[in-house]
């Protein structure tokens, strides 16, 4: 992960959920259904989400000498897309706007003509484009039940959550301020936390001052 | 409250972050940087380079001060009095003996982590497996300071003398 170099940013999760008897065949079933799969630019996709193999993310065929490493499971979430830069885009699409023109012997097309030949342009670039590779490493500790993701991101972590639970039939906790709080302290406790109201730093000489200044004014 | 989204029960609970960090940073300028964990172990704590300093409304008022030493700087104090609370610091703990340094944020987000240097070991998976053991300590020293916090802020009068205290160093004492 960035977990095998110097300096790592990741978000931790609590494994919630209890493993069965056959919970490796389990993970590994469901890395293969939920694994990552090409991009479908015909129905008008540009991204795709799903696992990969954590020492090649490449790699998609999982088997158990890739994935497991007592007490370690090893995996990545890769996110491939396709990208078509505005510049490339517009060039192409000036292009194809003066061949439409002069096989019509038109001065000009329409808006929706327009807009046409340019998602036509756009489907074919991204056709042709490769995809943009962020493949962020999962590190599951079966010893802690804790498992790493090497990705900050809120976006892909939501992804990640909801691909561990359809796929890997994986409940994670994500160990953040409110994982905590509601980990860690009982009903009561959060009740009363979630009802507390902000308390002020400011010293009283300060806020007297600032008070009696506003009231000037 | 669990029938909240998770982003609404962030919302709702970050302030806690907010104020959990500038509590920190003001006992750890109080207390030579050591704190005293559930179990009786200790820890230090020491603010380092960057402060990242918001107001209630973050979007619009937040500001970062770089200095060397946030718990020895007129700046930051300043801000405090205005009313701003620390919403990223970055920091350096060290526990038995074990130094980590991160950047951490008021949702207790890590970033920028550096584990402790560990001897060099030819297997890439042990690697991996200290990693992972030193990741569970910084998270459950982290967690702990701030539970301990929490139950000090739903005491009324713990956290009475506390605030006292705080807004002492804020002001200008120490």
């Amino acid at each position: 992960m960035a977990l095998t170099q110097g300096i790592v940013s990741y978000t931790p999760y609590q494994v919630e959920s209890a493993a069965g008897p056959d919970w490796k065949a389990a993970v590994l079933d469901g890395l293969v259904r939920g694994r990552v799969s090409a991009i479908d630019v015909a129905v008008g996709r540009d991204r795709t989400t799903g696992f990969a193999v954590f020492s090649d993310p490449l790699d998609t065929e999982f088997t158990v000498e890739k994935v497991f490493f007592d007490p370690l499971v090893l995996f990545c979430l890769r996110v491939d897309r396709l990208v078509v830069p505005p510049s490339t885009l517009r060039l192409h699409v000036r292009r194809r706007v003066a061949e439409v023109l002069a096989a019509t012997r038109r001065q000009r097309l329409s808006r929706e003509e327009r807009e046409e030949v340019e998602e036509q342009v756009r489907a074919d670039l991204l056709r042709r484009a490769l995809p943009a590779i962020t493949a962020c490493e999962a590190v599951w500790d079966t010893r802690s039940n804790r498992l790493r993701l090497s990705t900050t991101s809120q976006a892909l972590n939501e992804e990640f959550t909801v691909r561990a639970r359809e796929f890997l039939g994986l409940e994670l906790r994500p160990l953040n301020l409110v994982g905590v709080l509601e980990s860690r302290l009982d009903a009561e406790e959060l009740d009363q936390a979630y009802h507390l109201l902000p308390s002020s730093f400011v010293p009283a000489v300060v806020a007297d001052r600032v008070s009696r200044l506003e009231d000037e004014t | 409250m669990t029938t909240l989204s998770m982003a609404d029960r962030m919302r709702r609970a970050q302030f806690l972050g907010r104020e959990f960090l500038t509590w920190l940073l003001v006992r750890s300028a109080q207390n030579d940087q050591v704190f005293r964990l559930s179990d009786g172990r200790e820890v230090e704590v020491f603010f380092e380079r960057a402060l990242t300093l918001e107001g209630e409304n973050p979007a619009r008022e937040m500001s970062t001060i770089r200095v060397e030493d946030p718990t020895d700087s007129e700046e930051v104090r300043l801000a405090l009095s205005l009313g701003k609370k620390v919403g990223r610091a970055r920091v350096k703990m060290v526990f038995q003996g074990r130094e980590y340094e991160f950047v951490v944020d008021s949702t207790l987000a890590l970033k920028s982590v550096r584990f402790p240097e560990t001897p060099l070991a030819v297997d890439p998976l042990e690697v991996l497996a200290d990693k992972a053991d030193a990741a569970r300590e910084l998270e459950d020293v982290l967690h702990d300071l701030f539970i301990a916090f929490v139950r000090m802020r739903l005491d009324p009068e713990r956290w009475t003398v506390e605030l006292d205290e705080v807004t002492a160093w804020v002001g200008g004492g120490s």
